[in-house]
Order: structure tokens, then sequence, then C-alpha cells
């Protein structure tokens, strides 16, 4: 395990290291661009958060799960909710089961009372931070960081900046991943912070100041092709797309040009279509000239690609006008 | 370090530009570039990536990088010179080297095509359609888009009122008094209660700052209040109905006052000084509304994106006698959030004179 400083990510979904105890083992299917695998490294190197934002469904995270397979790290995902606060992330204290079992104890009077530190749940963010104090990296996900309130990533700034916390409710734990050392001596200890937005609020500049942006555009052609055979995988060795697969990908770029988007279909959806596609393919109730011969607005299960009606009417405007 | 030192005209117009960026983020650049990360063949997407933290951050960069950098390096018709291969980037194409497929020795010409796709994450921006003639068309407004949000989140009253959560002094002090846990005491979680109406005038001497108007709108929805926040349209002075959007469904200004009670208003309009002229009509009826509106809050304030010079001898001076009216920059937007948090009007503002 003294490759920890050295670990890569590539960005093609195979994991080289030896996987750290914990690691996420779930193979993840991502393709990621030559930019973004380069942001990650250098997030990696900094171990500074980074700061994922592009529409929703193009990947921002399952990058996370990516970058945690490659990596053979454990991972802690936090989902967060308009609810969420910041303290949730690091540790739960649960003083009402505390004050019961002392009542209980003090009619039985027979127990011994627990300890303080039993009544502790730790946040994924807690966690991660005290594995990195025992020289265990991993990956940490906040997702969708923009749905909670204003106060939650200032709340967190501290918790980011020195990777260090203390449980307010037993003040003699503390847990600080950087151990009173330097950043740069800790390193490869530290965890890898990977936070998604989708701009429905703007982040307060302190936080900005510490992350690493990135925005992660919608894959060209390509990129989307490299996606689908890694989702895909063809039984034959040749990287190449099953008939099928070509022509559901021009079908979904001319719909993606058509017009301008309420909700413009990203790669999931993209992903989800396909495999429903597909299915049909194999039970023969669709062939390819079939779908290559269907104009946009009748395409199979379009309700997996266009989820408003706006953009239903409009589609079928655009089609009643072309035609 | 030379490619920093060239990079450092690009960091000092991006702070200029507004963008927020400390010493620390010039000394991370300096850092990562120090330590060579093997990976990274490109510093210009490195100091991006850590700079730019928006997408209109990262057109300022990529513009600012095609107009401040002409290192040959970076572009792609160039020679490379020996001189720079002396550089600190040389060992680092080194280290690429095995990931690449070809191992052949290093010779200009391969360094040459190592490097150029260092360039590659900026054309897709940088290029225009038409290569010699290249506009500048990113929409530049008197604030950044950034701070026009920002303001907003100082607007911040919290006030028990979400999700309940367990008081524990109260439950602790209830097994004091009874010498049980009955049950626990709780009570509403604090958050933030602060709600906002925005009157927006939105017509023929407005016109010339819808963009504006439209990014300070975009900026209070950003800001982080989004579900109570309302916007109603108006032409020249709030009367008897407003509008819901622009020119559409009327709604009576009492019904949207009601809803206002004791929270924040916030009205956007010239106040006749686009046109520079004084109208007596628009001065009374303006007085009229405020009034009315003073029944219902004391947090209200005014924006005009006329700068303040121009408001001497029009309405708005007289207007802003009547109610804080700020102009609308960076100043102005913090002083208008100021007072829809309470702060005390301006001396001499006040609609009881």
């Amino acid at each position: 395990m003294d490759d920890l400083g050295k670990r890569q990510y590539k960005g093609n979904a195979e994991c080289h290291y030896q996987p750290l105890a914990g690691a996420w083992s779930e193979p993840e299917p991502y393709i990621a661009a030559k930019s973004l695998t380069d942001a990650v490294n250098a997030a990696l190197y900094l171990r500074r958060p980074l700061l994922l934002e592009g529409d929703p469904g193009c990947g921002k995270t399952r990058l996370a799960y990516a970058v945690a397979y490659e990596l053979g790290y454990p991972l802690h995902t936090c989902y967060v909710r308009s609810s969420s606060r910041a303290q949730d992330l690091l540790y739960d204290y649960d003083a009402l089961a505390r004050l019961y079992d002392i009542q209980e104890n003090k009619a039985a009077a027979s127990q011994i009372a627990k300890s303080r530190q039993d009544y502790i749940t730790w946040g994924k963010l807690g966690e991660a931070i005290k594995s990195s104090q025992n020289d265990c990296p991993s990956v940490v996900l906040i997702d969708e960081i923009d749905k909670a309130d204003i106060d939650f990533p200032n709340d967190l700034l501290l918790e980011l900046d020195r990777l260090q916390f203390q449980v307010k409710e037993v003040p003699q734990m503390n847990f600080d991943a950087l151990k009173g050392k330097k950043r740069q001596e800790r390193q490869e200890f530290l965890p890898l912070i990977i936070v998604t937005s989708n701009r429905e609020k703007e982040m307060p500049k302190p936080f900005l100041r510490r992350c690493l942006f990135y925005y992660v555009e919608f894959p060209d052609r390509e990129g989307l092709k490299q996606i689908l055979l890694s989702h895909f995988p063809p039984l034959t060795p040749l990287s190449q797309l099953t008939p099928i697969f070509e022509v559901a990908l021009t079908k979904f770029l001319e719909l993606r040009e058509l017009r301008n988007w309420r909700k413009i279909p990203g790669t999931s959806e993209f992903l989800d279509w396909v495999a429903i596609l597909e299915r049909d393919h194999q039970a023969e109730k669709l062939t390819v000239e079939q779908l290559a011969n269907t104009d946009s607005v009748n395409l199979p299960y379009l309700g997996a690609l266009v989820k408003t009606q706006s953009d239903r009417n409009a589609l079928n405007q655009s089609t009643n006008s072309n035609g | 370090m030379a490619d920093l030192d060239l990079l450092l005209p690009v960091f000092q117009r991006l702070r200029r530009q507004g963008v927020a960026l400390g010493v620390d983020d010039y000394l991370v650049a300096v850092e990562a570039i120090k330590a060579e990360l093997d990976n990274i063949d490109d510093f210009p997407g490195l100091c991006r990536l850590l700079w730019a933290k928006s997408r209109e951050d990262q057109q300022l960069f990529d513009q600012a990088m095609k107009e401040l950098v002409p290192i040959p390096n970076y572009s792609p018709r160039a020679k490379t010179t020996p001189q720079s291969q002396n550089q600190p980037p040389t060992p680092k194409t080194d280290t690429q080297l095995p990931q690449l497929p070809k191992t052949e020795k290093l010779t200009p010409e391969t360094q040459l095509k190592l490097r150029s796709p260092s360039v590659q994450p900026f054309p897709r921006q940088t290029e225009p359609l038409a290569p010699p003639q290249s506009y500048q068309l990113i929409p530049r407004l008197p604030i950044n888009r950034r701070d026009l949000a920002g303001v907003w989140q100082q607007l911040h009253r919290p006030q028990r009122g979400g999700v309940p959560e367990l008081d524990l002094d109260a439950t602790i002090h209830s097994i004091c008094r009874t010498g049980l846990l009955l049950k626990p005491v709780l009570q509403p979680r604090r958050c933030n209660r602060a709600e906002l109406l925005v009157l927006v005038d939105y017509q023929s001497s407005m016109t010339p700052f819808a963009s504006l108007i439209t990014a300070v709108i975009e900026g209070i929805e950003r800001g982080g209040l989004l579900p109570r926040t309302s916007f109603y349209y108006f032409h020249d002075c709030p009367e008897k109905f407003v509008y819901v959007h622009p020119y559409l469904t009327q709604v009576p200004l009492e019904k949207v006052l009601d809803t206002a009670q004791g929270n924040s208003v916030l009205i956007i309009s010239d106040a006749g000084s686009a046109r520079g002229y004084y109208e007596k009509r628009r001065v009374a009826q303006t007085k009229a509304f405020i009034q009315r509106l003073s029944n219902y809050t004391y947090l209200y304030t005014w924006l005009n994106p006329m700068p303040k010079n121009r408001w001497v001898a029009t309405s708005a001076a007289d207007i802003a006698q009547m109610i804080p009216m700020f102009p609308l920059d960076r100043e102005g937007l913090n002083d208008a959030v100021k007072i829809l948090r309470g702060y005390p009007f301006p001396v001499g503002v006040s609609i009881n004179e």
C-alpha cells in the first residue's frame, strides 16, 4: 500500500491498483474526457474539493463512483436534502436515547451506563475524516449541494479546509485528518471530496475559493459512442457499435439539436432509452430499418427522453412545420 | 516558473474583472506547477481549473488567455524555440511519455505534438466561427453575476419554523421537574424566514436596462431565498394592479401587498430619471404608493439602474427623498440589502415629512 501517493485517475473504468480495505468494488462504466481526468488528478494532488457543475444527467454523480473504483478507495456518499445541515455530514448525537438509557438504568440500577461515545452515529464526511486520520484515504461525494440551505456550504468551510472536527457532546473526541502536519505531508491520506451542484443557488465565494471547478460538458458523438460501448460491451472484441446503437445515436443527436429544450435529455436518459431499444431489438420487435425510418416525434419510448409537456408539444409542432 | 509569470497578467485581469481570487489561489497554482504533476501537461488548463469558478469565469479566463499570453508554447502554429525546451515543462513531458502510444525519442517535432494537446481545452470557446474576426460577445454587466446573487445571501432572518428537533434543555428541565422522562420536548428548527417581494418597472424607459434587470432577477432567484421570493411587474408606478409576467395576468396590488406584511419589498425602477425630466403626477402617484406600502412593512427600498448623478432635477430626486433609493451598482445593492435587513433609513429620507 505504499503506492498511495502515486495513484492516479485514468478515466477508463479499470482498477489498476490494489483496492484498500472497504474499497468501492462495483465497476462503473464511466468514460471521462481528458480534461476531466486532469481535473480529478489535480484535485487528487492538491486534495481540494472538486466542484462539478453541468446539466442534469451528464454524469456528475457517477464520476465519484468511477473515481473510487479506479483508485481502489472506499466511497462515502452524502446526498444532500433541503433540510440537511452541515453537522449531519459529520456526526449525529442521539441525546434522547441517552436520556432514556439513563432513566432505565436508574430504574434497573444494575447495568453500567454506556459511555457517551456510544450515542454517536457518524456522518459520511465524519467517517472519511476519521479513516484518513488512520491513514486510509477515501472518496467523499457530496451530491447536489445547492439543494440545502445557503448556510450549508458556509458551515462546511472549516471541515473542508482543515479536515478536522470535534464532537461537541464529547469534547475529548477530536478528529484531524492532517494530524497537525502540513497538507502536502499528509496529501496521500486525505479524502478526495467531490461536490456536485445544479447551480440552483449561487455558492458563497469563500466556498468556491476552496474548490476546483469543472463544468461537465455533454459528450460529442465520439464520446457518446465510447460511453455506449462501455455500458453495452459488444460481444465481438471489435470496438464497433452494433447497427441499432448506431442508429439510436444518430436519432438522439438529431433530437438534441431540434430546438431549445426546457429540459434537454442528457447522457443518463440516453442510456435508459438505448437499453429499452436494445431489449426490443433482442426480442425482434424492432428492426434497425424501422428505427432509422421513424421521424423524431414518433420515436419509440420517447417518454424516456422527453420529460416535460411543453417539450413534447414543441416537438410535435416543429415536426409538423417541417413536414 | 516562466510559465507562471506569463500567467500573472491573466490572474491580475481576472481579479480586476471581479473574479474572487486571492494570493492563496496564485500560490496553489505555483505549488501545483512546482510539483510537476505528471499527468497534467497543460498549465493553462490547471490554472483555469483553479481560478475560474463558473462558466462565466471560464469565458473570461479563455478571453484573457487569448489576449494576454502570446507565448509560442501555447499557440498551435508557433515554433518551439530550443530555449523554451529547457524550461520546466520538458521533464514533465518526459514522464508523460509512457502513457503515450509511441515511445520514440523526444525530438522537437514530437514535443510540438505533445504540447499541442495542451491547447485543446480552449479552442471550443475561444475559437470563433470565423477566426480572423473575433467579437467578444460575453455580456458584461456593471456588477458581475456572482455579486448579484451573493449579496442576497445576507438577507437572512433565521426563525424557528422548520422541521421539529429535540429541545434538549427543555427536555432536561422537564425531567428535573417531574423526575421522569415523560416525553421529549420538541421545537421547530431554525431556518431562514426572510421573504422578499420584488416590484419591477418593465416598460418604455426601462427597456435599455432589460438585460441588467433580468440578471438582477436571476441573481435574486439564485441567491438562496428561492421559494420565498415573488416578482411582480408594473409600469412607471404600481397603482391598482401589478402583473405576474411582464404584460400578463394582472393581480390587485392590495393582494400582493397583503403577502408582504412585515416582509422585505424591493422596487426596481428608474423613477423617471432615464428620460431626464420632472413629472409632478408621477411623483404624487409614487408618494401615494409608498404611503400605502409603509402601512404594510418598513423594510422597503428602491433600486435605480440610472447612476446617481442623473437623478438630479428629475422625479427620481424627489422620490429619493421619500424612500431609500440606491443606484444599481455593487455598493448600492449592498446598501439596499442592508435596508431590507432592517438598517435605519439614510438621514432625510422619510415618507412623512
